[in-house]
């Protein structure tokens, strides 16, 4: 029985599955202790096992939920310190909310404490070295990682200007908190930017609030933000390695067929170049996919979608933003499109 | 019996109108996927397992007496058959991908037979149900061995082709497990010009020896060893398992095309085809037969051949729900539906065998 499953608890688990429905041979269970909606957001709370990995503050995770039937999964940064995972095994996230979002849109219905959700290992590069002057500054949801990193640390010993943008005083995240994280570190210098009442945060903005240039940035917001805050830090003399970045949203295009497209493949990034499905552009970029009859019929082409939105030729349907599989043969990109090829245990040469 | 003469570019309009139909039933039925697939699939699994696991145990019984083989290999030939049918042919189909499960999906599962999932997955969903029942394109059309059609050259070896048959369906699931090794000409023959392949002959035999190493060291050698005292029933009645299995499936397997109304097709009239015509083979080409729904779980759903070749990616347990509007299409356009009893069928399949076995 166990000859042809990649392991003994996937061989196991369709069993163990009718009693321990939770039970996964590939994920982390965790069961929702608490959900709180909060400034557009839902605040899950969540018991993990005491075999769930540490993280380090700033990294993400995906969560894993079904819907109808359906595994979805998107990722999400840890906004809670490592210290609450230590003492009582909690992780909590802070989840935007988009009501026409496919999986954000269903979760607050779909959801309930007592529920179980799975979970990926934490991963990311996205992190904060303690003990040099630094400067956080987030956009809206993108507040999650940083709130991470501040709260993991029990005691500042070097400056740290926190700058957080929020679109007025409903859409601030952590709200009861920010005072007394306040009081605790002498050394935070909290700027708290409601862009309703201020306005947007701007380069001179920042500027003038006389960060250290020679420290490090961490910055995470949507992608047009974070950008641009790179900018000013590299014009005002920082250097790449100071600056660590995170950012989200994807960007759909109508026009599609050209959208910039990466394959990684063992641990090498192609970009796609040329138009037309992703097979075709594949091809053309002088990669092999796999593929049997190029019509949709008999998914030879089937490859993983990591992010991105893709179209699908036959039905016209766009696809969900997140990871999932798709044929390469009806495919084209509507958005920037990040793909994952198995490689060396996948027959073919992609 | 000979090919259909069917003119595809009179037709065109018609053809165009059979697709959007076929689409807007299939759009349909696809709006309706979810939990109960999900649902479906895991008892299935869970049926199949435990049936595996209780016929395994109960091979130990042949401590007291020989009679336990009985029981048990039906047991564990039930969980092949499950595993190989309703499971794994469907899952490799990509029917269940959208639920999006780590296992149980069609890029990483693997089935309990000697065929490597990824060969079966090049020869059946893309040769197969590509170019179903073009002579000279579908090798899955008498498999290279028989010859089922006048449109086929008779030669000698074709008199006694009953026996070759026989033989085949004895040692199906070697048969399937060396299919693209054959079409590819790995160990003999010459090299066919026109085959192109994205896979070469070394990675096609590594795959090849590597699941059947497999497949034979789990069931001649390491449940036989963990047996011991038992080690030689054990052994045949994994044998018997695998027998049966090979039985059922190519039984049910040939019902699929190879009735006597089964039509084929010549690759110059699929030759730059249309979905319509693409779909108008795919009815012609196969053949239903009718049961209890037990029997339908036991086939895989291949019973409904012809949903099945129609609607490959389709949850196969919702074929039933959807023949009848197929059946209703079908008629509309003149086009044969091809349905009768198992052992009606199945008498035809033998009959075609015998009759083209004579020039």
């Amino acid at each position: 029985m166990l000859f042809r499953h990649p392991s003994f608890s996937a061989a196991a688990e369709p069993v163990l599955q009718r009693w321990l429905p939770w039970f996964s041979a590939f994920f982390y269970a965790a069961r929702i202790l608490q959900i709180k909606p909060q400034a557009g957001c839902l605040r899950l709370k969540l018991r993990v096992s005491r075999f769930f990995p540490l993280f380090v503050p700033g990294q993400h995770l995906a969560l894993r939920v079904q819907l109808n039937g359906v595994a979805m999964e998107r990722t999400f940064s840890i906004c809670s310190p490592l210290r609450q995972l230590l003492l009582q095994r909690e992780l909590e996230l802070a989840i935007k909310i988009q009501p026409q979002g496919r999986f954000t849109g269903a979760l607050p219905a779909a959801l309930t404490p007592g529920d179980y959700v799975h979970l990926s290992a934490p991963a990311g590069e996205f992190c904060y070295q303690q003990g040099q002057p630094a400067c956080f500054i987030a956009g809206g949801s993108g507040v999650t990682p940083l709130f991470s990193m501040l709260t993991s640390v029990s005691r500042l010993t070097a400056p740290l200007l926190f700058v957080y943008c929020y679109r007025g005083p409903s859409q601030l995240l952590f709200a009861g908190q920010w005072q007394q994280l306040q009081q605790k570190f002498p050394l935070l210098r909290l700027i708290l930017w409601d862009t309703t009442q201020q306005g947007r945060f701007s380069a001179d903005a920042l500027i003038q609030l006389q960060p250290d240039w020679q420290g490090q940035f961490c910055l995470c917001g949507p992608a047009a933000m974070t950008r641009a805050f790179k900018a000013v830090c590299l014009a005002q003399g920082a250097t790449e390695s100071q600056i660590s970045q995170e950012s989200y949203g994807v960007a759909f295009s109508p026009a599609a067929g050209t959208q910039p497209v990466s394959l990684l493949q063992g641990g090498q990034r192609h970009a796609l170049i040329g138009q037309g499905t992703l097979l075709e552009r594949a091809e053309q970029s002088g990669l092999a996919p796999r593929y049997g009859c190029r019509r949709g019929i008999c998914m030879q082409c089937l490859c993983e979608k990591r992010s991105g939105l893709v179209r699908n030729l036959l039905t016209g349907e766009i696809s969900a933003a997140g990871s999932e599989q798709i044929q390469l043969c009806i495919s084209e990109a509507v958005s920037a499109v990040e793909l994952i090829s198995e490689g060396a245990d996948d027959n073919a040469k992609v | 019996m000979t090919m259909q003469k069917f003119d595809n570019t009179t037709d065109a309009a018609q053809l165009t109108a059979l697709a959007g139909e076929l689409d807007q039933l299939l759009q349909q039925h696809k709006s309706g996927l979810g939990a109960a697939d999900l649902q479906y699939l895991q008892r299935l699994v869970f049926w199949q397992r435990a049936a595996a696991m209780s016929g395994r145990l109960l091979m130990l019984l042949c401590w007291f007496s020989w009679w336990w083989l009985l029981p048990a290999a039906g047991l564990l030939a039930l969980a092949k058959i499950l595993d190989n049918m309703e499971i794994g042919h469907n899952v490799l189909h990509g029917q269940y991908d959208f639920l999006r499960h780590p296992t149980l999906n069609s890029k990483h599962y693997e089935w309990d037979i000697a065929c490597d999932a990824k060969s079966w997955q090049r020869t059946h969903n893309f040769e197969h149900h590509t170019y179903t029942n073009i002579i000279g394109q579908d090798r899955d059309y008498g498999y290279g061995l028989l010859r089922l059609s006048a449109d086929l050259r008779w030669r000698l070896q074709n008199s006694w082709q009953i026996l070759t048959y026989l033989m085949l369906s004895t040692l199906f699931q070697w048969g399937i497990a060396y299919h693209e090794l054959a079409a590819q000409r790995v160990f003999f023959g010459r090299k066919k010009a026109e085959r192109h392949s994205q896979v070469s002959d070394q990675q096609l035999k590594k795959a090849f020896f590597t699941k059947a190493r497999r497949q034979l060291i789990k069931d001649y050698l390491f449940y036989p060893l963990l047996c011991w005292p038992v080690a030689l029933p054990v052994l045949l009645g994994n044998m018997l398992a695998n027998l049966l299995r090979n039985w059922w499936t190519s039984t049910v397997i040939f019902c699929g095309h190879f009735t006597e109304h089964a039509q084929v097709f010549s690759p110059e009239q699929c030759a730059g085809e249309s979905r319509g015509h693409w779909y108008y083979r795919q009815i012609l080409g196969s053949s239903n037969f009718s049961g209890p729904r037990w029997l339908h779980i036991l086939t895989g759903h291949l019973s409904f051949q012809i949903e099945h070749h129609l609607f490959p990616d389709l949850p196969a347990w919702r074929y039933p729900a959807l023949a009848g509007e197929v059946r209703a299409i079908a008629g509309r356009y003149g086009i044969h539906y091809n349905c009768g009893s198992f052992v009606g069928q199945y008498l035809t399949v033998l009959k075609r065998i015998l009759r083209f076995s004579l020039p």
